[in-house]
């Protein structure tokens, strides 16, 4: 509290100011008094009082301040060594020219004040003085040889007649005032105007009288009352008789006025300067102090501006520092207050320019690394929405960065793939080890761009995968790794497959259906033209073998008939088609006979409309239906059910129709090639049944699985679902048809999440 | 000059000084001043009354000192004080003065006559001694100095007077003005002399 205070005192200005102020003012009035020999009255005590407290509270004011710079250069304090270098300096250079003027100050101030001293005016005063006394000498012996001429005049006169006598005398004389005074100390006579009675005349002392009456004369000159000089006479008036004793007179004289005054203007000179050499030592001591006390003044001053300037001057040297250390520390924010126009202000314009920039550069590479955070993460996000696997290599040929699909189509989750070491994937599962084993040799080669078609073999089947590779190289052309980019092509090659199948199909049903009918008319006609002609054995043997070429022909065209629907495309026209009605519509075909009662309808009543061609789905039913009965031969007990239901993947939702038996199931080693043309297990049949359903409902955007029934839900037959996008409703315009098309297409990758593609061999 | 035997030759031009710092200065006027003190002293003080006024007559021995008596044969003059009151005295509460006179003389040395001079500052009025002592003597004393009206003063025993003399410091020379704040050699102080009213 105190110190804040005397630290608050000290840097003000206006005290400090009034202080000084106070302080030459009081210099200034002590200058004079040392000089002038006049008396100043109490004034003097009262400034010597105010200067010695303003000395008191400046010298506690920079004492208090030297302790802080000291306390600062202890705590390290920035600026503190520049302000101690700078009051040092300020001070020095005050002192150095402090001490020249000081020293010789004294030194011309002592041969000054001592050359107003001149022996010869002292001496010249010295004899006016006693040349007055000796002209005032010379005046007073005439006048005492006239009190003593008088005097005669009156001895022996007695007292009676002494007034008249000294009245007499009185005036002739050039005595002011004569008085006679007796033996008894009585005034007898006198020549003064005065009433006797009241007011006594002026008389010398009771001493002086008894000096005369005992023979001693008295002269003396003094100054009287009007300040006039006059000459008094004491003498003895002797009496020729003893017994009446020795009376006295006493005469005053005047000094004429102009001797008077120049007597007097003499002994004020001579007083003047008798008391000036007097002071002459006193008054160079005074003015000594004096002159110590404005040194020491000007480097009380000169201290308390080192200080003042060191504070103003650091202010802006400390905020630099302190702006510095916290830019170290990371804070850009820090801006410094403007001091002013001169250097440091520019230093620190520049420290806040820099700041600046420094914060805005800061603020430009967050922004930058924002954005390329946030553009990793779209590319992370597009790669792992694409069905593509991509893996990336490092030069060490360890898996660094893979995306979701490359770990789906290796079998694997995306956290195990990033630990793969291409060159050690023992710990891998099969269709790793195979990947990489085919990879590698690709790896090591000098190309840098390749492309290999690989087969990934395990239990369960067979995975095609087109891998592409190129290599990453550096700007030195080292290799900084390896892309990978591989698909499963197993789509494709189903794709391949069937279009080839549809080639040998359609061109079958060209070469085989041509001689067909032929080879049956001639058939018809042998046996037409030699049946009446042969007889017994022969006729029925002929008989036989052209009914055998004739069934044999029909098959062969039924046979070619289903190649060509396989292989045609006829023309698909999509109508919004109520799933539900079509299959009531073609079980109730079925109802009769030996299928009575064996198809079971589940149907959902809320079942959205799908878009397709009825008269196409209305095939796959039968083609499913007649396949199922197909394989459970003459069974009694044959059930069939038909189930449809709305199904959801993660981005779409689907119509699902479920076909469900009770007979032995799909065989297992023939679920993976079901849909493919020729592959049945019936002894009669084309193996195109199932083909086609697979062909027709694709056409519909559809897909088909296959699986055997646990027997747990189902009847533990085959299980054949039959997937249909729902029809999405685009608008409706008043007075037109209703648009619509079928929605995307089911991707056989997004539903292979939730099934798998176990299909089981089914003769068509 | 005159056949008077009591002249008194003033001391001659003072010796000169060599100027010392100040400190040692001040050291050196110290020394002076217990060496030979200036003094004054009341010996006597009493009032009496005398046709219906209250009278003062009081006596001081005053000395001046070594450094008082060279200034005043230099031509210096000295200022004196003397403050005379009256207190009507109270119990358990100061004494409220009634009457408070200040006297102001002054004394030179008159070098063409070879006098000492005593000046009322007041009235005027100057008396002139040969001697010194004789000046010192009428300086420090008062006689029928008319003092209070005795109608005044109801009951004597509650009333009490005081005297004191000083020499007036702020009246000297400039130069000699700092030496007269450090130095006892200027300062002459009587203390003050009290007595009851009877």
């Amino acid at each position: 509290m105190v110190a804040e205070l005397i630290r608050r005192l000290a840097n003000s200005l206006l005290l400090m100011a009034a202080l000084f102020g106070f302080l030459m003012s009081a210099l200034y009035f002590v200058a004079n008094t040392g000089e002038h020999l006049d008396s100043f009255g109490r004034s003097y005590q009262w400034w010597m009082f105010g200067t010695a407290i303003a000395l008191t509270i400046i010298g506690v004011l920079i004492i208090a301040s030297v302790w802080r710079l000291f306390v600062d250069l202890r705590n390290n304090v920035s600026g503190s060594r520049l302000s101690l270098k700078l009051v040092v300096i300020l001070v020095v250079m005050a002192l150095l020219p402090m001490i020249l003027v000081y020293s010789f100050s004294v030194k011309f101030l002592r041969s000054n004040i001592d050359s107003w001293f001149d022996v010869e005016v002292e001496r010249a005063l010295d004899d006016a003085l006693d040349l007055s006394r000796d002209s005032l000498g010379v005046y007073m012996r005439t006048r005492q040889k006239t009190t003593i001429e008088i005097a005669d005049k009156l001895i022996d006169i007695p007292p009676d007649l002494a007034v008249v006598v000294l009245n007499d005398i009185g005036i002739d004389s050039e005595a002011s005032e004569l008085t006679l005074i007796g033996s008894d100390n009585r005034v007898i006579a006198t020549t003064a105007f005065v009433d006797m009675l009241s007011v006594g005349p002026d008389r010398p002392a009771d001493d002086i009288i008894a000096r005369a009456q005992s023979g001693r004369d008295f002269l003396t000159i003094d100054p009287g009352k009007d300040g006039d000089l006059q000459v008094r006479s004491v003498v003895p008036v002797f009496s020729s008789d003893p017994i009446q004793g020795i009376s006295v007179l006493y005469a005053t004289y005047p000094v004429s006025r102009t001797s008077s005054k120049l007597a007097a203007n003499v002994q004020e000179s001579f007083r003047n300067y008798r008391q000036l050499a007097y002071l002459r030592a006193p008054l160079k001591q005074s003015s000594i102090a004096t002159l110590t006390l404005a040194v020491f003044l000007s480097l009380m001053m000169a201290v308390w501006v080192a200080f003042y300037a060191a504070r103003r001057l650091m202010v802006p040297v400390h905020d630099l520092v302190e702006g510095t250390r916290l830019v170290a520390t990371g804070d850009y924010t820090t801006r410094l207050v403007t001091s002013g126009r001169d250097e440091l202000g520019y230093l620190v314009n520049s420290f806040n320019d820099m700041t600046d920039k420094i914060e805005a550069a800061r603020a430009s590479a967050a922004s930058s690394q924002l954005q390329a955070e946030s553009q990793r993460a779209y590319l992370e996000l597009v790669l792992s929405r694409i069905s593509t696997g991509v893996v990336t290599l490092d030069e060490n040929n360890r898996v660094r960065t893979c995306n979701t699909s490359a770990a789906s189509i290796l079998r694997t989750t995306p956290a195990q793939l990033q630990l793969v070491d291409g060159d050690k994937t023992e710990d891998s599962n099969l269709f790793v080890q195979q990947f990489f084993e085919a990879i590698n040799p690709m790896i090591q080669g000098e190309r840098t761009d390749w492309s290999l078609e690989l087969e990934l073999v395990t239990e369960a089947g067979r995975k095609p995968i087109m891998c592409r590779g190129a290599t990453m190289q550096t700007s030195g052309q080292v290799s900084a790794g390896h892309v990978l980019v591989f698909d499963d092509i197993s789509d494709v090659v189903e794709a391949q497959r069937n279009a080839a199948w549809s080639e040998v199909a359609r061109r079958l049903a060209h070469e085989i259906k041509n001689p067909l009918t032929p080879i049956q008319l001639s058939a018809e006609r042998l046996q037409h033209k030699y049946a009446a002609k042969l007889h017994g054995d022969d006729a029925n043997t002929l008989k036989k073998l052209t009914n055998t070429i004739v069934q044999q022909v029909e098959s062969m065209k039924s046979m070619v008939k289903a190649f060509a629907d396989y292989a045609t495309t006829p023309q698909v026209n999509f109508v919004p088609t109520k799933l539900n009605e079509l299959i009531t519509e073609t079980s109730w075909l079925y109802r009769d006979g030996d299928e009575r009662d064996a198809i079971v309808l589940e149907l959902n009543k809320d079942l959205p409309a799908i878009s397709g061609d009825p008269t196409r789905i209305r095939q796959v039913l039968h083609n499913i239906i007649k396949n199922a009965f197909e394989t459970n031969g003459g069974d009694e007990d044959r059930k069939l059910l038909i189930s449809t239901r709305v199904g959801t993947t993660t981005n779409h939702s689907f119509v699902e129709l479920i076909f469900e038996d009770n007979g032995p199931g799909f065989p297992a080693g023939m679920l993976d090639r079901l849909f493919e043309p020729y592959v049945t297990t019936k002894k009669k049949g084309t193996g195109l049944g199932l083909a086609i359903v697979k062909k027709i409902v694709e056409e519909h955007g559809g897909m088909v699985c296959a699986e055997n029934s646990t027997g747990i839900t189902g009847y533990g037959g085959g299980r054949l679902s039959l997937l249909f996008p729902i029809l999405v409703h685009h608008g409706f315009v008043p007075g037109a048809a209703i648009v619509s098309e079928p929605a995307p297409a089911i991707s056989a990758n997004e539903f292979r999440k939730d099934k798998h593609k176990d299909f089981h061999g089914d003769a068509a | 000059m005159a056949n008077s035997t009591q002249q008194r030759r003033p001391a001659g031009t003072p010796k000169t000084v060599r100027p010392l710092p100040l400190v040692a200065m001040f050291a050196v006027l110290l020394a002076a001043s217990i060496a030979h003190s200036a003094s004054v002293r009341f010996e006597s003080a009493g009032t009496y009354v005398k046709d219906g006024t209250y009278y003062l007559d009081s006596f001081a021995r005053l000395s001046l000192g070594r450094g008082l008596e060279l200034a005043l044969a230099n031509g210096v003059s000295l200022h004196f004080l003397v403050e005379v009151a009256v207190h009507k005295k109270r119990k358990w509460w100061i004494d409220t003065p009634v009457l408070e006179r200040r006297l102001r003389f002054k004394l030179y040395y008159y070098d063409l006559t070879r006098h000492y001079r005593v000046e009322d500052v007041q009235t005027g009025e100057s008396n002139n001694f040969r001697s010194l002592a004789a000046a010192l003597r009428k300086l420090g004393s008062l006689t029928q100095f008319a003092l209070i009206p005795a109608s005044q003063i109801k009951n004597r025993s509650r009333y009490g007077a005081s005297i004191r003399l000083e020499l007036d410091q702020t009246r000297l020379p400039g130069p000699l003005q700092a030496q007269s704040l450090v130095s006892r050699e200027w300062q002459l102080e009587s203390e003050v002399f009290r007595w009851l009213l009877n």
